[in-house]
């Protein structure tokens, strides 16, 4: 019995015929699709491959029109490239080793529409609420409250207690309508007592006796007691004068206090709030800061492990297919080399409507093996909207402490329109950019991005009535600049926006802010002394109507004082008797 | 039930008994390795040229494929251990610095513990095996000569074939 089977080997080689032709085929189809998925499989967005080519012999191999699809927009590729080419050192490649002399990426594109839609997975639209509601707190600052609308919906202290006193005021001006016409009678009695007085004058004349003497005194003490109860009315009516003048003054006093009150009180509630300043750069930049800060982070990330895979000790594969991968253990190599290796490489970025060159140079899955950082360099001048662009980049790990930066430098950028939301647009934008990133250890974020706006002319999209008042606050600002501090860490970046632009308007804004804070204190002031103003009206009405009544009262209490002080003097029983005696004296010849 | 036929064909066939022996130890080695693999094309190569009942070896590396389904996490610990066995960790450095070996995938863990288990487990099943193909023939292969029923069917057919081819 035959132990090998030689036709055996006829039927392997016709396999392996058929298969290698196979191979040789399909090898570029099968790339393509493999390349497609485990890209998009990284990258965790739909990417699409035109074609891969590949020249087996020579190690050499293409990738052509490479598209990354946006996952919200499957119309719209977040990144393309035109082309990708590389070759492979073969002899690295017999110790598993991808070496690449030379890349070449070429038409490196952001953002371009789609021929086709991409299949994307639907996702939950993020709600972007946040940018509105500052511009609506900026706007309540400029806004500016009626006076006579406030009043109408605020109750006020000063007409609660001018009604009070309203009602208090109306019984008084009652009491003294009583009072006044029971003092004109007054006049009358003054009258009858003056007419008395005249006829006992007419009678002490006539005195012949002593009983003439007592009936006239009688008639005196009569007339004395007499004058002596209105005396003491009168005084009794003077004492609740005075009671009531003080009733009006404390009114008068509670009205200037409940006034004092009102203003105090709706100036604090209504009034325009001067502290602080405006964070306009936080608006019009935060947003957007914070959008390409998310998508550099993403791609940060994204390239990141690619530059350390080298350094695990042991390749952990998850389990993927329907089989177990396992793991690859690695072993100690007599001339250590990176996995992976782009010793150099030439690419070529469509961004601002510009071709922007770039090299890239010692890109390594194991830096501190290969013992060279990996660098990334774009430059171009003169473009369509820029005078200068230049952005390097250095990933270092070859240290303990790995410190990956990024510094741009834009002179002369043409850039877009900046704009706050119905608010205003800084249009015709030229400026500088500068900015210097760095991350420690692949965690820690820290540097900034400096925006300098050397023209721009800012235009009002408002059209109600706080239009007007937002060209004052921006008019002739051509100049600004917005710096933006990075620091914390990479997963949770700490952004702070500060911008010449905020002092700027702040400036403006607190001017206006302070003249209109005026004039609504003078309308306030003007609305509620107003109302003051009827009621302590009516009070020193009423306090004149009083007076007039207590001068009145002065009047007869002395007419009546004088009446007294004259029957005292001249019909009193003493003043009687003298006279008696200085008539009986002259009888007798002395 | 083809599979069933295929066994029972290759069983009273006149193939000497290493010949199917072999065949289900080869299906079994390759059943068990990772099927791209420089090793599994190894045993395909093997099993071409060498004269062995080829049903046998598919049918074996298809039922020893499922079973390695089952296994693999134990290759994954055996081959770890295996390759990370002190003693052994030079010869494994001194392989991994000569050219292409290391496309062979002989440091995966999966690769070398389902080589390791089933290069093992090979050799005894290839005597067992030996011996029960024999006693097989001995004790039960005179049924399908003598029951008319299993002589109607398509199996004895086979079995004639089978028989005459050798």
């Amino acid at each position: 019995m035959k132990i090998f089977r030689w036709q055996g080997v006829v039927v392997l080689v016709v396999l392996a015929v058929l298969i290698g032709g196979f191979f040789i085929f399909f090898f570029d189809s099968l790339m393509k699709v493999i390349l497609e998925k485990s890209l998009g499989a990284a990258l965790q967005r739909p990417v699409e491959i035109q074609k891969f080519q590949s020249k087996i012999s020579s190690l050499q191999f293409g990738i052509y029109n490479i598209q990354i699809a946006d996952k919200k927009d499957p119309f719209k590729n977040i990144a393309q490239i035109d082309k990708l080419e590389f070759n492979l050192d073969g002899k690295k490649l017999a110790f598993k080793k991808y070496n690449i002399e030379n890349l070449s990426i070429e038409g490196i594109k952001f953002n371009t529409k789609r021929k086709k839609p991409a299949f994307v997975k639907e996702e939950k639209k993020e709600e972007e609420k946040k940018s509105k509601l500052s511009i609506k707190s900026f706007s309540e600052k400029l806004k500016v409250p009626s006076a006579k609308e406030i009043l109408k919906r605020e109750k006020l202290k000063t007409v609660e207690v001018g009604k009070e006193y309203q009602e208090k005021l109306k019984k008084m001006q009652e009491k003294w309508k009583k009072q006044y016409a029971e003092i004109q009678k007054e006049k009358e009695d003054i009258k009858k007592i003056q007419e008395e007085i005249n006829f006992l004058k007419k009678k002490v004349k006539k005195i012949k006796s002593i009983d003439d003497i007592k009936k006239i005194t009688s008639t005196t003490k009569q007339l004395q007691k007499e004058i002596k109860q209105k005396l003491a009315k009168i005084k009794a009516l003077k004492k609740e004068i005075e009671n009531d003048k003080k009733v009006l003054q404390k009114a008068y006093a509670d009205l200037q206090e409940a006034y004092k009150y009102d203003l105090k009180h709706l100036k604090e509630k209504y009034s325009l709030n001067m502290e602080g300043g405006v964070n306009l750069a936080g608006l019009i930049f935060g947003d957007q800061v914070k959008n390409y800060l998310d998508k550099a982070i993403s791609v940060y990330k994204t390239i990141s492990p690619y530059l350390k895979k080298g350094e695990e000790k042991q390749k952990e594969i998850e389990q993927k297919n329907y089989r177990l991968e396992g793991k690859y253990v690695k072993y100690k190599e007599l001339h250590p080399y990176p996995d992976i290796v782009v010793e150099e490489g030439k690419l070529s970025l469509v961004a601002f409507n510009s071709n922007i060159s770039g090299t890239l140079k010692d890109f390594s899955d194991n830096q501190k093996i290969y013992g060279k950082p990996f660098q990334l360099t774009f430059s171009s001048e003169n473009g369509s909207l820029f005078k200068k662009f230049y952005f390097h980049s250095v990933f270092d790990r070859t240290k303990k402490i790995s410190i990956d930066s990024f510094k741009t430098k834009i002179d002369d950028l043409k850039s877009k329109d900046y704009e706050i939301k119905n608010f205003v647009k800084f249009t015709n934008n030229k400026l500088a950019v500068r900015s210097d990133i760095n991350v420690k250890n692949e965690k820690e974020l820290s540097g900034y991005i400096k925006l300098i706006f050397e023209k721009t002319e800012p235009v009002v999209i408002r059209q109600d009535s706080s239009g007007e008042i937002i060209k004052k606050l921006f008019e002739g600002i051509n100049k600004f600049y917005v710096g933006i501090n990075l620091s914390g860490e990479i997963d949770k970046p700490s952004i702070k926006i500060q911008s010449d632009l905020d002092e700027m308007v702040s400036k403006r804004l607190r001017k206006l802010i302070k003249a209109k804070i005026d004039k609504f204190n003078k309308e306030l002031n003007n609305q509620i002394a107003k109302q003051k103003e009827q009621y302590t009206k009516e009070i020193k009405k009423y306090q004149a109507e009083i007076d007039r009544y207590k001068n009145q009262l002065k009047q007869y209490e002395n007419k009546y004082k004088s009446i007294l002080k004259d029957i005292k003097e001249k019909y009193g029983e003493k003043a009687l008797k003298n006279q008696i005696k200085k008539k009986l004296f002259k009888s007798f010849g002395f | 039930m083809n599979y069933i036929i295929k066994v029972l064909s290759a069983l009273n066939s006149n193939q000497a008994p290493w010949q199917i022996s072999l065949a289900v130890v080869l299906g079994m080695v390759l059943g068990f390795l990772p099927f791209f693999n420089f090793f599994s094309f190894l045993v395909i190569f093997l099993a071409f040229i060498i004269n062995i009942n080829i049903s046998m070896f598919i049918l074996s590396s298809a039922v020893f494929a499922g079973l390695g389904l089952i296994l693999d996490p134990v290759f994954d610990k055996v081959g770890l251990w295996i390759l990370t066995f002190n003693p052994l960790v030079p010869l494994w450095t001194y392989l991994y610095n000569i050219p292409y070996v290391q496309w062979t995938g002989y440091n995966n863990t999966v690769v070398m513990g389902s080589l390791f288990i089933s290069l093992l487990l090979a050799f005894p099943l290839f005597f067992i095996l030996n011996k029960l193909i024999v006693k097989y023939r001995e004790k039960l292969g005179w049924i399908f000569e003598r029951i008319p029923i299993l002589k109607g069917l398509k199996l004895f057919k086979f079995w004639e074939i089978t028989k005459g081819n050798n």
